[in-house]
């Protein structure tokens, strides 16, 4: 048609144009912010997931180490240490210790700090200390390392955590278990000693206190001199307490208290009895007067105690997985609670004796409790060198002056327990633990969404229980780890 | 001739001017489905992140169960005749008080905390394989499914089992 333009749009196609422009252009932007929305979701999971795979490989290559000395250093003690938060707090903590180098103990320590104001938000740190000795972890976190130890670092590894769980286990073992292999061997002294005597008239005649022979000092020790003890040398029994139930491994009594009555006893000769008369055995090293009037390797039995000295019934714990093993020889409630009926324990002249307590499934070895009792089976002999010492007969002339021992007269009236070290395994504290779960929360730095998340809530991370209702994302990582050098070396 | 000198006319003029509503109508339908492909495009990779969570959080727990069986060597020494672990199913807690039982007790509250209840179809299984009649070397695989079956992580570890 004449005068038409040919150029533009009308006012239609521009409006139908805009319309559809506008419908594009929401569509964009709408994807843009889904996908921008989805970016910051996914940077945040990535975060969670990547702190939480880096924190728990750097503290599971740690505890891998624990325990590891270095050729010539000495042992390590407290190789793993974990506190605990309880469980209303966060988190749990831990410390390890292992030679990084020959020269170089550390202790590597991983705890949280609350960041700023925030009491929802903690840093995971990680210290390590070059130490010398071992420092707990509440002196670590005082600052005790850098005051008495060189700090080499202390560094956060990880934010934004919620919880931090450790849980030490050995095993089957939980904390307070007293089942064999649940304890931690450890040398144990008792607090506090009775005496009885079971010669008949029930008279108490010798002291009840003997912790003398316990304390470590060969000076002070326990004694009884009475008239008319030789002839009840089988009744007198002395009943330990100690502080915690443990089951006995190990026993090391000093030597004989010969020397009190002077003389010397030359180790080069042997602490063997040999034959030096006929009908008499004695000690080529002894030198007069050592021994004239003290017991010579006197013995002693130890019994499983329960509150009478030595019939159980009751105050002691079988401790073996197979409790019918602690129904067998002797145990249900008669006098054979023994180490063995041969097994006497007996002291050398000078020297200590260690006696290991590892006979398979025996009573003693395998049952626990708070009570031992001292059985003194014997008085001993004592050494006799010539006519003027209390335990001489005329037959020990052909000893030469050597010691010549002889059977505990009447006039002997002494009964005495050199000093003794027992060890055992002791329950009730925290186990030794061989194997460490770790478990981590971490929530994401920002909030995302428009609605509270509970998803997971509420979440029991070792002894603590998380509950939560916000927009934050969050995920937990649990693993766990052997620690190799305190478990091989417990086999 | 006239009239075929129009018709060329008629045709350059249909060529040279605007969209049909057909080829509207295609247009939007290709950039609709460029945009569906788009939202799609990050829904499947956020699936993607989780399912490498997922399979991180296996990990994690193959790790935990290697290590609750390196301590218990001794009964996986046996396992070339008898093996309480072999096609162990830990979607279950175990029975008894023995070891094994124990530990399965012990990683099926684990594996519900991390991948929450198993469904029917999800498989939470392990199996020891002996390397050969003498080794003292196994194989254990460990099977954890989860979204009802649709997600499957297989974590394979040897084990060297030390006898004390």
């Amino acid at each position: 048609m004449p005068g038409r333009h040919k150029n533009g749009f009308s006012l239609v196609e521009m409006l139908i144009a805009l319309a559809v422009s506008a419908i594009i252009i929401a569509a964009a932007f709408g994807s843009y912010a889904m996908i921008a929305r989805n970016f910051d979701f996914q940077k945040d999971m990535k975060y969670i997931a990547q702190s939480a795979r880096a924190v728990v490989d750097m503290i599971n290559s740690d505890i891998r180490l624990a325990g590891y000395t270095a050729v010539d250093n000495g042992a390590i003690t407290d190789a793993v240490m974990l506190a605990d938060s309880g469980t209303a707090a966060c988190c749990d903590a831990i410390s390890v210790i292992y030679d990084q180098t020959p020269t170089e103990r550390r202790q590597v320590t991983y705890y949280t700090k609350q960041f700023t104001s925030d009491d929802t938000r903690f840093r995971l740190y990680k210290h390590i200390c070059q130490i010398t000795t071992p420092l707990t972890i509440a002196e670590i976190q005082a600052g005790q390392c850098p005051a008495t130890a060189t700090l080499l670092a202390e560094n956060p590894i990880a934010d934004y955590v919620e919880d931090l769980q450790f849980l030490g286990s050995r095993g089957n073992c939980a904390p307070g278990d007293v089942e064999y292999g649940c304890g931690a061997i450890q040398e144990i002294t008792p607090i506090s000693t009775d005496y009885v005597y079971y010669g008949g008239n029930g008279t108490s005649i010798c002291p009840a206190n003997a912790l003398g022979s316990f304390d470590g000092n060969k000076a002070t020790y326990w004694a009884c001199t009475k008239p008319g003890l030789v002839s009840q040398h089988n009744a007198h029994y002395l009943r330990l307490t100690f502080p915690s139930i443990f089951r006995l491994t190990k026993v090391i009594i000093n030597g004989s208290l010969g020397n009190a009555d002077g003389g010397s006893f030359d180790l080069s000769q042997g602490e063997n009895k040999v034959t030096v008369a006929t009908g008499y055995e004695g000690y080529l090293g002894a030198v007069s007067p050592f021994g004239i009037t003290r017991g010579l390797n006197s013995r002693i039995r130890l019994i499983r105690g329960g509150n009478d000295p030595h019939v159980t019934g009751a105050g002691w714990t079988c401790t073996w997985h197979d409790e019918t093993k602690c129904t067998g020889y002797g145990l249900n409630g008669t006098l054979s609670h023994h180490l063995k009926y041969s097994d006497y324990i007996s002291t050398k002249p000078i020297s200590a004796s260690e006696i290991n307590i590892t006979s398979g499934v025996e009573d003693i070895y395998i049952t626990a409790s708070e009570y031992l009792t001292i059985h003194f089976d014997g008085m001993g002999q004592v050494c006799s060198y010539d006519n003027s010492h209390p335990g001489w007969d005329n037959r020990m002339s052909a000893a030469n002056g050597k010691c010549a021992l002889g059977n505990i007269g009447a006039n002997f009236q002494r009964l005495e327990l050199p000093d003794m070290k027992f060890y055992g395994e002791v329950y009730g504290g925290a186990i030794s633990a061989t194997e460490i779960e770790t478990s981590i929360l971490i929530r994401s730095p920002n909030e995302h969404g428009n609605v509270d998340r509970s998803v997971g809530s509420p979440l029991t991370l070792g002894n603590r229980t998380n509950s939560w209702s916000d927009k934050h994302l969050r995920d937990s990582f649990t693993t766990a780890t052997v620690v190799r050098n305190l478990y091989y070396s417990s086999q | 001739m006239c009239g075929g000198q129009n018709l060329d006319r008629k045709k350059l003029r249909v060529n040279e001017l605007g969209l049909t509503l057909i080829e509207s109508m295609v247009a939007a339908a290709v950039v609709g489905i460029g945009f569906v492909a788009a939202f799609n495009l990050s829904t499947v990779s956020t699936n993607i992140l989780l399912s490498s969570i997922d399979r991180e959080k296996g990990s994690m727990l193959t790790s935990m169960i290697m290590e609750d069986m390196l301590t218990d060597s001794s009964t996986i020494n046996s396992c070339a005749t008898t093996c309480p672990y072999h096609n162990m199913d830990f979607k279950t807690a175990g029975s008894g008080s023995t070891t094994p039982a124990t530990k399965q007790t012990k990683w099926q509250g684990h594996a519900n905390k991390l991948f929450g209840t198993p469904s029917v179809n999800d498989k939470r299984t392990i199996k020891v394989e002996q390397t050969s009649n003498t080794s003292s070397v196994f194989v254990i695989t460990i099977e954890i499914d989860s979204r009802d079956g649709r997600a499957k992580n297989i974590f394979r570890r040897t084990l060297n089992a030390w006898a004390p």
